[in-house]
């Protein structure tokens, strides 16, 4: 029986193996692993299995140096930055680029509801969501440009490379494997609060007040109740209001995949099933997928190869994240109202069959009733995504062969709101439905032919090909409002109704071509070559060149060569290697002409929009420049490994929209500009203790660091704001001449030259101007794992790792004015340490609720650094014959693991809240911010495979 | 076979290496480009969106709160004079990349059309309304140059005196007017006139009101002896009746118009205190002892008495810090719990009000934006002739302003079916119990100018202008320090606001053609926003700013 599941235990390999290990690069093209000049690091199968994530980019979590995953803090579904060797591009387009199975795929999010994450709107995660972790054989990550040169524009800032399971047997019969996972994911990680002090201002009770700077709580002090003046309750509140109104989420994933076929004509069918229930109530997903892989040789020089993958996505009222999203509510409400009051009032019962909201306070945009947000906003997205492709594979001669490729990515996504209830924040809106549909399409055409032949001591290899991409996107939307007929919740019902729709396409033709040298087996020389024409850019700057020179020497392989002694007990393997690439990248649709927009505007007008950003009829290609060297060796017959990178990347002529003089006209103009430089250094080391018949024990350790500099931007300007938050505090994100790329400013305390805090009169110490407080990037991140087994039992271990890197927490920020957080406990009157103007010892003393009422952005930045413990997990193969025999040979073999994720924090700074976390949308500034997120879970479940 | 494959292959370099569609592709399928203009859809985005459009942060939280017309309750910050440039820098930043462009197309496509002439000077007095704005929050501004090839200009923008825009905004105002002198075979711009439905008659007043306005306003500045040609030459040509007024319909179903988001959000819409003691007639300084008559058309009481058992509370601007007042946190508009507001607030629950509005109906024409009226049209002339620009009996004409304020409110009610007018008894009993017109001219402005403060309300836009320009009204009547000043404000304490700073993307790309004392390094950063503008007697007769307790000097 064929499993793919992979093998628990560490692989003993051998010298020989690690000659010959074989990685996935561009173009699906496989190489040795040592004929590579640059880092390519792999996550295969069985790591990402064990993890027991949902989905494959939380699996990768801690597997591969230089790769940094800040997750959403929107619960299951959520979406999940990713970032190689650090942010290089001011227009927040530093995701990488994925690849299945030669395949560009399309992970575009649908982030539709809120032009920014911070301020609300709905998280409907990114098309990596939808590949299924049980498809996957392996995931190369190609870091820098240099390994992604052949891929062209959107490869810039690396490729994640996955290969899917391509099935098969040795003995041509059919197999079946099932599949489960089944996990729970209980509320862990939230705001810690204060839970001593009530409703109320100045120390007094008060309850009609929005803020917990009240008396001290007791049940039995009893109070008029918000809803009803009449009714008197207790002034104590829902202890712990997180896990009371969210829930404990789960998901069990169910799937069965048949496989067979001989040698030569393998194929694989997996049908999987996803059900998860995300921690805030009324959100449940379902995700349906079916993957189809197939290999045919027809005849010796032809061969034909299939894949086909259909994925629907069902998200139910997934709700508001961010800033009006229910975290944004509970963190404030004053500790003495209990969570079941307002559930029980979220309708005003003076107002019987009106449904009109009633909350504590308000209702308003700052404060509605958290249960009344669950039964108000209504949605649900259905995503039908296809992706395939098809190929041709002919052999002409022993050397020569080529590949013809057509691939297809097609996302179809509809997503309907229903508001059934009249609303306070969206007065003349309400009730009201709308209703988006958009398709997505992007077609590769492409064709590589390839030769290789050996002359004597040089291998030699050449390869040229095309492609040609096509990108197009639909967008229709629509909209009733202010729905007058009771239980209408369809378009046309609306008093009010708009529609409006988008259309966008490009298209990018390539040539390429690539050689690489073999000499004796210990010396590499690749060349590679890519010309790029899009439609994106004017038709002067339109086409782009750009080439990569890579070398890898293997030291051991040529010390033999020549003769030359070492210890061969000591060192296995060591090699060097060297590469350059230039990269070239081109930008969105219809940057060249500036157009204007129309709208349906008020009264009914028809109204045309003046363009804020000025368009550039000479943009140019952005270029990045990086060279990396690296070196890898191997000790003790493989028991000790070590990699080494040191990367620089120069990213150049950025396209990036800069703010102009509002007095020009416009408000902001393209242009090619900037300068970043990204440099660190990649560490991974292996070692494995013990290594015997039953035992083995390991440890795998990733490392790495990051320089991030801003060299340049443009003549005028020094200063580029990435984005910023007004209406709470001042908060800004920067990209600063001479500095590293996110720089977080706001308001600090004023201080002396001996750094004593200013105060005035009024006993509040002064604000000082606006400036740093702050740097969005870490000092280092790495992970570590720790790997055991004893015969068929294995358990793993995985640690992660961020030092350094800031924070500015609104969670807090917000709770701490209305007197909810856990900081603002102490109620004593307080005299804020300082001096006063003139220079003497403060001496008059404040309320608890004047300082923090007034506490300025320092107060609320925090170290992002953290440590750990994201993965733990027991796994268990049964004895295939052990199994057999008690299954009457039903069952061939049997896998059973227990696992959890995200379990414990051994290192942490934020108050109670998690660092890495609580993402709000994937753009660079969104990373300086802790914008209410929801409460993060650890994940338990179990997992059992079964072959028959 | 490879005699097949191989040009097979070789076809697709030549079709990958060419792109002649790509140009076509790159072109928006979904947005026009300059050819495809016309003047309605711009000129009427400029009225709709330079009135109430973003109108919260745009006009309630400065405007409003500088004029002492409502207050921000529960909302510390803008009206303890802190300046929140998220909010406060949107007006400057639309006008210069939205309204600027709009009026510039709109020239463009009626240059040489002779039918066009109209809907030109329709365009211009428009322009000049905008201008207005800025130049009474900023001062200074970059202007002649804007007005030109802004898309060249990059960074590098000139700036020009108050006093150079004022004269020329003035010669705009007269050509406009003799432009319309003529009208016939000239077209509109059909629905799109949401000011006056294409009505050139009624232009043409609003442009002589508005010479009025703009010469009155420099009566004191070096501009003076033209400002009086200008006003002459106006004077017979402005708004006649009550039903002249400009004003601009507004959609209470587009979020955050007018105030419909502020009313029920964030109870920004409480009148300010001061303002309420004088509609409620017990202001210490303007005591009469009747209530306006206007007062219950514009505001509703609160519901529950307050502590001081008055239902027509105003709440004092200035004081809140964060909501730290417990007594007034729950008295909140739009609030549906039952325990409704213990502060008066505007009136939009009954269909009588002037602000009436119901969020199941759309589109309620009821809400509106006043530019200009005929009262203020009469109460400048009553100081013209204080100052001997014009003739006639100064009291009488005031009496006249208040009087046809009284009947605009019932203009714009009975336009959407109301009813209610104010009746001649009701005028009568309140013009009675009015503190005397006053004997010297200083003592008859100050009477004018609160009139005329009332009257102009809900254009706060103007009545702040007004406050700054003659220091009346004295807004707690010089006996109380204004509460208005935090240790964020840009203003010293004690002083009075007389300016909006300069946008921070003003600081950040166009610095160097500041004013200098404006520039971050200047004299006058620091509490930027205390100097007083040319125009403003009351500041310049105390030093360039202006305490609370400072006594006015117009004369």
């Amino acid at each position: 029986m064929v499993w793919n599941g992979g093998s628990v235990n560490v692989t003993l390999t051998e010298d020989n193996e690690l000659l010959d290990e074989v990685v996935v690069t561009a173009l699906g093209i496989s190489r040795e692993k040592k004929s590579l000049g640059y880092a390519v690091q792999d996550v295969k199968a069985d790591q990402i299995a064990r993890s027991g994530t949902a989905t494959l980019t939380d699996a990768l979590q801690g597997k591969v140096a230089g790769l940094q995953i800040n997750n959403s803090g929107t619960g299951a579904g959520g979406s999940t930055r990713i970032v190689l060797r650090g942010n290089s591009s001011l227009s927040d387009n530093n995701e990488p680029m994925y690849v299945i199975d030669g395949v560009p795929y399309d992970t575009g999010g649908h982030d539709i509801d809120g032009q920014a994450g911070l301020w609300g709107g709905v998280d409907r995660a990114s098309g990596a969501f939808d590949i299924n972790p049980e498809d996957v054989e392996s995931v190369s990550v190609l870091k820098g440009p240099t390994a992604a040169a052949l891929y062209g524009s959107r490869a810039g800032n690396g490729v994640i490379l996955i290969t899917t399971k391509k099935g098969g047997r040795a003995d041509g019969k059919i197999g079946v494997t099932y599949s489960g996972k089944f996990t729970w994911s209980p509320v862990s990680y939230y705001l810690d609060l204060q839970d001593t002090w009530g409703q109320g201002d100045n120390g007094e009770v008060g309850t009609t007040s929005e803020n917990s700077w009240g008396a001290r709580m007791s049940s039995g002090t009893m109070v008029p109740a918000w809803w009803d003046s009449s009714v008197q309750v207790p002034y104590m509140g829902t202890k712990n209001p997180f896990t009371e109104y969210y829930r404990t989420g789960n998901m069990q994933s169910n799937n069965v995949t048949i496989q067979g076929g001989n040698e030569g004509n393998p194929f694989r069918l997996t049908i999987g099933h996803d059900d998860t229930q995300s921690i805030i109530k009324p959100t449940r997903l379902d995700k349906t997928s079916i993957d189809f892989v197939s290999s045919n040789k027809v005849t010796d020089w032809f061969g034909i190869d299939v894949k086909a993958n259909y994925v629907k996505t069902i998200g139910n009222n997934r709700q508001t994240r961010g800033a009006y999203g229910a975290t944004y509510y509970i963190n404030k409400i004053p500790r003495s109202i209990t969570m079941e009051s307002l559930k029980a009032n979220e309708f005003d019962a003076s107002r019987p069959g009106e449904y009109i909201e009633d909350n504590y306070y308000g209702p308003d945009a700052e404060h509605q009733n958290v249960y009344f947000l669950q039964d108000q906003f209504n949605n649900k997205d259905v995503q039908n995504k296809f992706f395939g492709m098809a190929a041709l594979n002919f052999q002409f001669t022993k050397d020569l062969k080529l590949r013809v490729k057509e691939g297809y990515d097609w996302t179809g996504f509809t997503v309907n709101y229903s508001w059934p209830y009249q609303d306070p924040v969206f007065t003349g809106h309400y009730p009201g439905v709308e209703e988006r549909k958009y398709t997505r399409i992007e077609e590769n055409t492409e064709a590589l032919l390839s030769w290789n032949h050996k002359y004597g001591d040089f291998d030699l290899g050449a390869s040229a090909g095309g492609n040609i991409m096509r990108y197009h996107y639909d967008d229709l939307w629509s909209e009733g409002r202010s729905i007058a007929l009771q239980g209408a919740q369809f378009i046309a019902a609306g008093t009010t109704i708009h529609a409006s729709n988008y259309v966008s396409e490009k298209q990018v033709n390539s040539v390429y071509g690539f050689a690489n040298i073999g000499y004796k087996d210990w010396l590499y020389l690749d060349l590679t070559a890519r010309n790029d024409w899009s439609s994106t850019l004017p038709k002067d700057n339109r086409s782009y060149f750009y080439p990569s020179v890579s070398l890898s020497a293997l030291l051991t392989s040529a010390a033999d060569a020549y003769g030359i002694n070492y210890n061969h007990d000591v060192i296995d393997y060591g090699k060097v290697r060297f590469s350059w690439a230039k990269v070239g990248k081109d930008t969105d649709p219809y940057q060249l002409e500036s157009t204007y927009s129309t709208t349906t505007g008020a009264n009914g007008y028809i109204f045309i929009e003046q363009p804020t950003t000025m368009a550039n009829a000479n943009l140019k290609p952005e270029m990045s420049d990086s060279y990396e060297i690296g070196t890898e060796w191997h000790f003790f017959k493989n028991r000790l490994g070590l990699d080494l990178t040191y990367y620089n990347t120069v990213t150049k002529n950025q396209i990036m929209s800069v703010a102009m003089n509002y007095a020009s006209g416009v408000q902001n103009k393209w242009i090619n500009a900037g300068k970043i430089t990204n440099r660190g250094l990649e560490l991974t080391f292996n070692a494995d203790f013990i290594r015997n018949r039953n035992w083995t024990v390991g440890t795998t350790v990733n490392f790495s660091k990051n320089w991030n500099k801003v060299n340049e931007l443009t003549e005028d300007l020094k200063m580029y704001e990435l984005g910023h938050m007004t209406g709470y505090s001042g908060i800004y994100v920067y990209a600063i001449e001479g500095e590293s790329l996110g720089k977080i400013y706001g308001y600090k305390y004023r201080r002396d030259d001996n750094g004593n805090k200013i105060i005035g009169s009024d006993g509040l110490p002064l604000r000082d101007a606006s400036q740093e407080i702050g740097d969005i990037n870490p000092n280092f991140t790495g992970s570590f794992s720790l790997n055991a087994s004893y015969k068929n039992l294995g358990l793993n271990a995985l640690f992660s790792f961020q030092n350094g890197g800031d924070l500015y927490s609104v969670t807090e920020y917000s709770a701490a004015i209305h007197g909810t957080a856990k900081r603002t406990e102490n109620r004593d009157q307080m005299v804020v340490e300082g001096v006063n103007e003139s220079g003497t010892a403060n001496t008059v003393a404040i309320s608890a609720q004047k300082y923090w009422t007034n506490a300025v952005d320092e107060e609320f930045i925090y170290n992002a650094g953290y440590l750990k413990l994201s993965e733990l997990s027991l796994s268990y193969s049964f004895n295939p014959d052990f199994v057999n025999r008690i299954t009457k040979g039903v069952v061939e073999n049997a896998r059973f693991s227990v696992f959890g994720s995200n379990l414990l924090y051994l290192v942490k700074h934020t108050p109670g809240t998690t660092p890495d976390g609580s993402l709000t949308d994937t753009s660079i500034y969104a990373t300086a911010f802790d914008m209410c997120p929801y409460p993060g879970s650890r994940t338990f479940g179990f997992s059992l495979t079964l072959g028959f | 076979m490879k005699k097949i494959i191989i040009p097979l292959f070789l076809s697709l370099f030549v079709f990958a290496s060419c792109g002649d569609d790509f140009d076509e592709m790159n072109k928006s399928k979904t947005s026009i480009t300059e050819s495809s203009l016309q003047a309605g859809p711009l000129l009427g985005r400029a009225m709709y969106y330079g009135s109430s459009a973003d109108h919260q942060r745009n006009f309630n939280l400065f405007d409003d709160m500088y004029a002492h017309y409502l207050s921000p309750m529960g909302l510390g910050g803008t009206n303890q004079y802190v300046y929140n440039a998220g909010w406060g820098d949107i007006f400057w930043r639309d006008f210069y990349t939205a309204r600027q462009r709009e009026f510039l197309e709109v020239k463009a496509l009626c240059e040489g059309k002779d039918d066009m002439k109209a809907v030109s000077a329709m365009n211009d007095i428009w322009n000049v309304i905008m201008w207005l704005r800025i130049v009474d929050r900023n001062g200074d501004a970059p202007y002649k140059d804007a007005e030109g090839n802004y898309a060249g200009m990059g960074n590098t923008i000139p700036y020009n005196s108050q006093e150079e825009i004022y004269a020329d905004l003035l010669a705009r105002l007269k050509a406009d007017s003799d432009a319309l002198s003529n009208t016939d075979g000239q077209i509109g711009i059909d629905n799109y006139d949401m000011v006056y439905s294409n009505d050139f008659a009624k232009w043409r007043k609003l442009a002589n009101t508005l010479i009025m306005r703009l010469s009155m306003r420099v009566s004191g500045t070096s501009l003076a002896e033209t400002a009086k040609t200008y006003y002459q030459g106006a004077k017979d040509l402005a708004m006649s009746s009550a039903s002249d007024y400009a004003r601009i319909s507004c959609d209470s179903s587009v979020w955050g118009d007018y105030y419909d988001r502020t009313y029920y959000d964030w109870a920004n819409t409480i009148p300010e205190d001061c303002f309420m003691s004088v509609l409620n007639g017990t202001n210490k300084g303007y005591a009469t002892g009747v209530a306006d008559p206007r007062r219950a058309i514009w505001f509703e009481a609160g519901d529950l008495k307050s502590t001081t058992g008055n239902q027509w509370d105003g709440y004092p601007n200035g004081t809140i810090e964060n909501g730290t007042d417990a007594a007034v946190t729950k008295a909140h508009g739009g609030n549906n719990s039952g325990n409704s507001s213990s502060y008066a607030r505007l009136n939009c629950s009954t269909k009588e009000g002037f602000f009436f509005f119901d969020f199941h109906n759309s589109a309620n024409q009821n809400l509106s934006w006043c530019y200009a009226t005929y009262s203020e049209a009469l109460f400048l002339k009553a100081e013209a002739i204080l100052r001997g620009w014009d003739t006639g009996d100064a009291e009488s004409v005031w009496k006249q302003g208040i009087r046809a304020s009284m009947d605009e409110i019932a203009y714009f009610i009975t336009r959407s079916g109301g009813s209610t007018t104010i009746s001649s008894s009701a005028y009568n009993e309140y013009v009675n119990a009015l503190p005397a017109f006053g004997s010297s001219n200083e003592e008859k402005l100050r009477s004018i100018a609160i009139q005329k403060w009332i009257a102009l309300f809900p254009n706060s836009v103007e009545a702040w202008a007004e406050i700054r320009r003659t220091g009346y009204p004295g807004v707690y009547d010089g006996t109380v320090e204004l509460p208005m000043y935090n240790s964020g404000a840009q203003v010293e304490k004690g002083n009075i606001i007389q300016r909006m700073p300069y946008p921070e993307n003003e600081l950040q790309t166009n610095e160097a053609r500041m004013p200098e004392d404006f520039r971050s390094s200047g004299s006058k950063f620091k509490y930027r926003t205390q100097y007083g503008l040319f125009w403003s007697q009351a500041a310049l007769h105390h030093g360039g700013t202006l305490k609370a307790t400072d006594v006015p000097q117009n004369f």
